[in-house]
């Protein structure tokens, strides 16, 4: 039961004065409005997206698939994408299965970045063929027949299915609503999408056990989706490097990102799109404490890999702190750390931050930033190893690349990919209601406004 | 047997409420009539019984599916056509989890799939009474009962003083019900 109230100077959740009908109106009005706002982003992001297949096709893909290097920032795009868009559906899902009602308008922030799975696996596709077989090297894999290449695709169909499957069925009712109420350009595919949906109690029933089912199955089905992708990608790439520690690094930050991008997005929507009624200092204080915690989890796990390299000190070890931390990628590390970890604990261990908006988007800003130099500078790292450093069951770097530098069709390629992400989030919203009326109306129900002495409380109760 | 639908529409909980009530005390059982709503309400609002459903089982027979799948693909080959390498045991183990897992995973989301369109009666096949108020806020009361009993239920949903009530023949105030 939560109770907020002005007598102790908290602030009033906005969205519990509201009635259903208010929400109703408020997700109306954004598909009458949407479309017309986000034309401009929208073309913008497909101009971007269509200069990154441009340069796909120019540098990586003329240079084919055997020269591994010119596929660095494909691969940094794709680990990028897997560790924030692919990422926020998993936030949502901890949100359901804690049951808290703060979560209500935030599911739909961060659900509907599923709808991006499609890029990061036509990308995953894209880098296959630059892998060689496992017979002759070490890999998570042990030489298993056409691994990495199919098993690893089985793998991402499997989370690409899951993602949709999510966040279609958690938008289930809305599209209903855009069915029977969106303008006739809406309608169409709305219809097809709602599935006749009708809002009958069986429905219902079924609909609150199965969101929370398909959420379940799709954080089981990404952290190994993870863990196989941090193996193949960057430990079996560097030689010497033997870690246990590192795919629970990649997913925890990969979750740490999440986080982050579920805020900004957030933020985004209360600035820009009319959901300070739902989008309040309540939802951003809740996750900014998760961001810092992950912010912390990333100093342990960071820590508990480099601590054993440290005190090793065989020339196997030195070589690996020597390529992504120490020497050639020494800067990207750098950045990484501080704004992975020092910055967010610095700026977000302030209480009047932390329970603030601005702050907990600034640190999120900064995780995104932080994470994508992360993702680059692992990528650059590992994409540097030709297959000749790596066959033979080589247990050693034996000579250390020099740093990767990107060049124009680098930059066109990473910015292309996130912008296509964008676009097909910008294209999702002109059909799915901010706030999601199912998740704000349902929570509605439960509250009830008390006096209390000279306060007056709003209480909200749990559904079972 | 042909059945018969009436579709009661209220502006506010309340009514709604009262309107199951008023089926229930004119004798209709709680399976003849459904409640439509665009935002699920607390179980029990309606005096109905949390009922049983098989959801679960769904994905349960999925992934063991996909497990076997797995261990079939994995297990079932080396098996087949040993290759002892290095004197290394035949089955490769890490690798074979792996695989399996994955199979555990997509016979269990396949399944998932399944369940939900079985479980909630997705697409809706058939359906003959339906109001594009309901997803605007509106609660429709769905009847479906025997022609004989179709008045009888029109005349129950009439108590609960509704926006509208809606037969298989169209607006229930316009023509005579049928029975």
């Amino acid at each position: 039961m939560a109770t907020h109230g002005h007598a102790h100077g908290h602030e009033l959740q906005r969205t519990w004065e509201l009635t259903p009908s208010d929400v109703l109106g408020s997700a109306l009005g954004w598909l009458r409005e949407v479309g017309r706002r986000l034309r401009t982003p929208l073309l913008i992001c497909l101009v971007l997206f269509v200069l990154g297949i441009v340069a796909i096709v120019a540098a990586p893909l003329r240079q084919g698939f055997a020269n591994r290097q010119a596929w660095t920032y494909v691969a940094a795009a794709f680990l990028y994408l897997m560790s924030t868009a692919a990422a926020a559906p998993a936030l949502s899902t901890a949100l359901r299965v804690a049951r808290s009602h703060w979560r209500r308008p935030v599911n739909r922030a961060s659900e509907i970045w599923g709808v991006t799975l499609i890029i990061p696996f036509l990308l995953y596709l894209l880098l296959l063929p630059t892998f060689p077989g496992t017979e002759d090297r070490l890999s998570i894999w042990f030489g298993w027949p056409l691994s990495p290449w199919l098993w690893g695709a089985i793998l991402m169909l499997t989370l690409t299915g899951a993602g949709y499957l999510f966040a279609w069925f958690s938008s289930l009712p809305d599209l209903a609503i855009v069915r029977d109420h969106g303008a006739p350009a809406q309608r169409g595919l709305a219809a097809w999408l709602s599935r006749g949906w009708v809002g009958s109690h069986r429905q219902w029933r079924i609909y609150e056990k199965v969101v929370n089912n398909i959420g379940v199955l799709y954080v089981l089905i990404y952290v190994p989706v993870m863990t196989v992708l941090s193996s193949d990608f960057i430990i079996a790439l560097i030689p010497g490097y033997f870690t246990a520690v590192f795919p629970a690094y990649f997913t925890i930050t990969s979750f740490q990102a999440g986080i982050a991008l579920t805020i900004v997005t957030m933020a985004v929507l209360r600035r820009w799109g009319g959901q300070a009624d739902y989008l309040g200092r309540e939802q951003f204080w809740a996750l900014g404490k998760l961001l810092l915690a992950f912010s912390l989890l990333w100093f342990y796990f960071w820590w508990s890999e480099f601590i054993i390299f440290w005190y090793g000190r065989t020339p196997r070890e030195i070589s690996v702190l020597k390529l992504l931390m120490a020497e050639t990628y020494r800067w990207p590390f750098v950045l990484s750390f501080a704004m992975n970890f020092a910055l967010p604990l610095l700026i977000l261990m302030w209480n009047p931050i932390r329970r603030s908006i601005a702050g907990p988007t600034v640190v999120a800003t900064i995780v995104l930033l932080g994470n994508l130099i992360d993702r680059i500078r692992l990528t650059s790292a590992a994409f540097s190893q030709p297959d000749s450093a790596l066959m033979g069951n080589a247990h050693e770097l034996h000579e250390i690349p020099a740093a990767y530098v990107p060049g124009i069709s680098d930059l066109l390629i990473l910015v292309g990919m996130l912008a296509g992400a964008l676009m097909l989030v910008l294209w999702a919203v002109r059909y799915l209601p901010f706030p999601s009326v199912a998740e704000v109306v349902g929570g509605l129900w439960l509250r009830a406004h008390k006096p209390f002495k000279h306060a007056r409380l709003i209480v909200v109760g749990k559904p079972e | 047997m042909a059945i018969r639908e009436v579709l009661g529409l209220y502006r506010d909980l309340d009514s709604a409420v009262a309107a199951a009530d008023a089926l229930r005390e004119a004798g209709f059982s709680r399976n003849e009539f459904e409640v439509l709503s665009n935002a699920p309400y607390p179980e029990g609002t309606f005096g109905e019984e949390s009922g049983i459903h098989r959801l679960f089982v769904f994905p349960l027979i999925g992934a063991a599916c996909g497990f076997a799948a797995g261990l079939l693909i994995t297990g079932g080959t080396q098996l087949s056509f040993p290759l002892m390498t290095g004197g290394k045991p035949l089955l490769s183990i890490p690798p074979m989890i792996i695989i399996m897992y994955e199979g555990t995973m997509l016979g269990a989301l396949i399944f998932t799939v399944l369940g939900v369109l079985f479980e909630s009666r997705l697409p809706w096949i058939g359906r003959a009474l339906y109001d594009p108020r309901i997803t605007q806020g509106y609660i429709g009361i769905l009847v479906r009962t025997a022609p004989e009993r179709e008045a009888r239920a029109i005349e129950a949903l009439r108590k609960a003083n509704p926006e509208d009530i809606l037969t298989e023949g169209g607006k229930a105030g316009q023509q005579p019900a049928r029975g």
